[in-house]
């Protein structure tokens, strides 16, 4: 094989630039990007069935966003913080690839209590909840 | 009826089933650019040499019609012949026949030539070509893929098993070439994956055409399941006889011994390393300037090429090479040639074939993704790979050498049986720059000028360390030899380790980190 003085990159290793070619494999590597939990983005391809909040809500974790379908699957699918939803950029019955952007938070600002009350749950939900578990014993 | 007439009888019903799926099926083939399952096995097989099994077997299907069905040898072919001379147990499957679907008596074929494989102890050469399990015949065919899997696996490391893809090869089918030491992979005609194009469309909504999914580009660049890659079949068949000359029958073998011969003259071994440790060269010249008639016969050339793997021969006897290659990566270690050179070394070390290491490289690839995918649990291989291997072991230090991948590659301390290093070896936990910049960090920040420090002091380093002295002081290294004398070194070292002779611990197997 001729090597071509053209085709040569740096590649710095501890230090040390080594004269040397680039395998598509690695120039195709997959870059690290820290996770943005204010991103909701799809882990798998699907269709959305039904989305459960609005723009401008306020959320918690335990609130259920959207139900995603893949493979099968009814997914539903939940923020890992709370947040108010800035930004919805799905619609149900809209099929999504994996990755894609579904939803956008913004955090919530420090000291306001706001986000810890719990929400109202909706009237359905509860109903069915309260079918399945029976009413809810506060203390 | 005289025996005549009876012969004559035979020859008709051969006559028929040697057609196979009959001409307009072969038409469909040939229009495709594919040869028929026959034309391959002449093809590749010594002339006249083939002998057939089971051409008159009839397939075992009796639900939804099958049973008014007529499929010839049931879709494939099997049989023992010659490669060079050579003998080799053989199965090709028929797309001309029912797709070449696999049904109980199609894999009743396959698993009786493997058995016969295994009792000759010969190689074993199978030609897939085949839509995949014959529906028709239900979990029958499923039974039958699972029986070749198990035969592949009894026979692995006992006899060489070569597969060949010359058409599609999709879902379980995979699985058993899979399992094989060596896959071919001709361009545009080969296809393999688990779940294709349509389930992945509608599972998962992603578009993408069979070619980029499991073509043989894809195999024999990304995933490293295919082994030689070629343009034609004509060049896949030359590539499997040279295969079958460089290596043994069986793992009680020894490869067949040619006439020693002399390298070329036209690699000149003193002019290919650059002194420079940062100037790249290609290090198959190197092996090309100390083999027999400068042959190199280069395994997954396409796949990881920052090292290079493949065979060649020393005084008329295979040898296999094992070497860093400056060219891609600057030589060094990561998932992918790790993977490559520890499956390589266990093939070698299972058929008695010795390994000579051709050591340059800065360490292993530094990354994220790296780390994310495994690097410690596939670097392991080769040490794992490398420690077990009881065949001759040489290494041959041309230039860096240094950290955990000086330790990886085939060091003194995995036991290695000679240790050569070249003028030019630096041995050392790393480069000059890296360790002037650890060691004298005090000395560079406090300077009045740190870069002119910097540059005193790796030169203070280099003067020191970058040699093959140190290393030879301690006795890792056995000698320090002239590039020029490098073959005649590996002739007598590969001389006198042929008696070699190690116990291995009683065990069932080792645990290998795969």
């Amino acid at each position: 094989m001729e090597i071509k003085d053209k085709d040569l990159k740096i590649f710095s290793y501890e230090g040390t630039d080594y004269q040397t070619l680039l395998t598509q494999k690695f120039l195709a590597r997959k870059k690290f990007e820290p996770e943005d939990p204010t991103r909701i983005t799809a882990q798998i391809p699907g269709t959305i069935v039904k989305i459960m909040v609005k723009e401008g809500q306020q959320i918690n974790p335990s609130k259920c966003l959207f139900i995603l379908e893949a493979m099968k699957m009814r997914n539903r699918v939940y923020s890992s913080i709370p947040g108010t939803i800035r930004k919805i950029h799905i619609a149900e019955d809209q099929r999504v690839s994996k990755n894609e952007i579904l939803l956008e938070l913004d955090l919530p600002v420090v000291g306001k209590k706001s986000h810890k009350i719990a929400e109202k749950e909706p009237k359905e939900e509860k109903a069915v909840r309260k079918k399945r578990f029976g009413r809810r014993r506060d203390k | 009826m005289s025996l005549k007439r009876k012969t004559m009888e035979l020859v008709e019903r051969r006559e028929q089933v040697l057609l196979g799926g009959g001409e307009t099926a072969i038409k469909k083939q040939q229009a495709m650019g594919k040869m028929t399952a026959r034309e391959r096995i002449i093809s590749l097989l010594d002339e006249d040499s083939f002998q057939e099994y089971d051409l008159f077997a009839q397939h075992e299907g009796r639900d939804f019609d099958m049973d008014k069905k007529e499929l010839p040898g049931d879709g494939v072919i099997t049989g023992t012949g010659k490669i060079y001379g050579s003998p080799v147990c053989i199965f090709a499957q028929d797309f001309t026949v029912a797709g070449g679907s696999l049904g109980l008596m199609h894999a009743r074929k396959i698993t009786k030539i493997m058995d016969h494989a295994l009792k000759l102890k010969v190689p074993l050469i199978g030609i897939n070509d085949s839509g995949g399990a014959r529906v028709q015949e239900g979990v029958n065919s499923l039974a039958g893929y699972g029986e070749i899997f198990y035969r592949n696996t009894l026979a692995s490391g006992v006899i060489p098993q070569i597969s060949v893809i010359l058409g599609p090869c999709a879902g379980g089918a995979v699985y058993s070439p899979a399992l094989t030491d060596f896959v071919f992979v001709v361009d545009k005609i080969s296809k393999m994956f688990i779940t294709g194009p349509e389930v992945i469309k509608t599972v998962l909504g992603e578009e993408i055409s069979m070619e980029d999914l499991g073509g043989a580009r894809i195999h024999s660049t990304m995933t490293g399941n295919a082994h030689f890659f070629s343009f034609s079949e004509q060049e896949c068949f030359e590539q499997i006889k040279t295969l079958i000359s460089y290596i043994p029958w069986n793992n009680s073998h020894k490869a067949k011994r040619l006439r020693p011969r002399n390298p070329k003259n036209a690699y000149k071994i003193d002019d290919i390393v650059p002194v420079d440790p940062k100037q790249p060269y290609d290090v198959r010249n190197v092996i090309r300037a100390i083999t027999d008639s400068s042959e190199f016969f280069e395994i997954m050339e396409l796949f990881a090429p920052n090292i290079v793997i493949g065979y060649g021969r020393m005084n008329g006897q295979t040898v296999g090479f094992i070497a860093n290659q400056p060219i891609y990566l600057a030589g060094v270690l990561d998932v992918d040639s790790s993977d490559k050179a520890a499956r390589f070394i266990r093939f070698c070390d299972a058929f008695n074939i010795p390994l000579i290491t051709l050591v340059d490289l800065p360490g292993y690839l530094p990354g994220v993704d790296q780390e994310y995918a495994g690097v410690i649990r596939h670097g392991a291989k080769v040490l794992y790979a490398y420690s077990e291997a009881t065949v001759p072991r040489i290494t041959v230090i041309l230039r860096k050498a240094y950290g955990g991948g000086y330790i990886a590659m085939n060091s003194r301390h995995l036991n290695a049986d000679i240790v050569f290093a070249w003028p030019s070896a630096e041995i050392a936990v790393m480069g000059p720059e890296g360790a002037a910049n650890i060691i004298f960090k005090k000395e560079i920040t406090s300077a009045e000028d740190p870069e002119k420090m910097r540059k005193i002091k790796i030169k203070e380093y280099k003067d020191k360390f970058a040699n093959p002295y140190v290393a030879a002081a301690k006795g890792y290294v056995d000698a320090v030899i002239e590039p020029s004398e490098t073959r005649k070194f590996l002739l007598h070292s590969l001389e006198v380790l042929e008696t070699k002779d190690v116990p291995k611990p009683q065990r069932k197997h080792g645990c290998i980190p795969l």
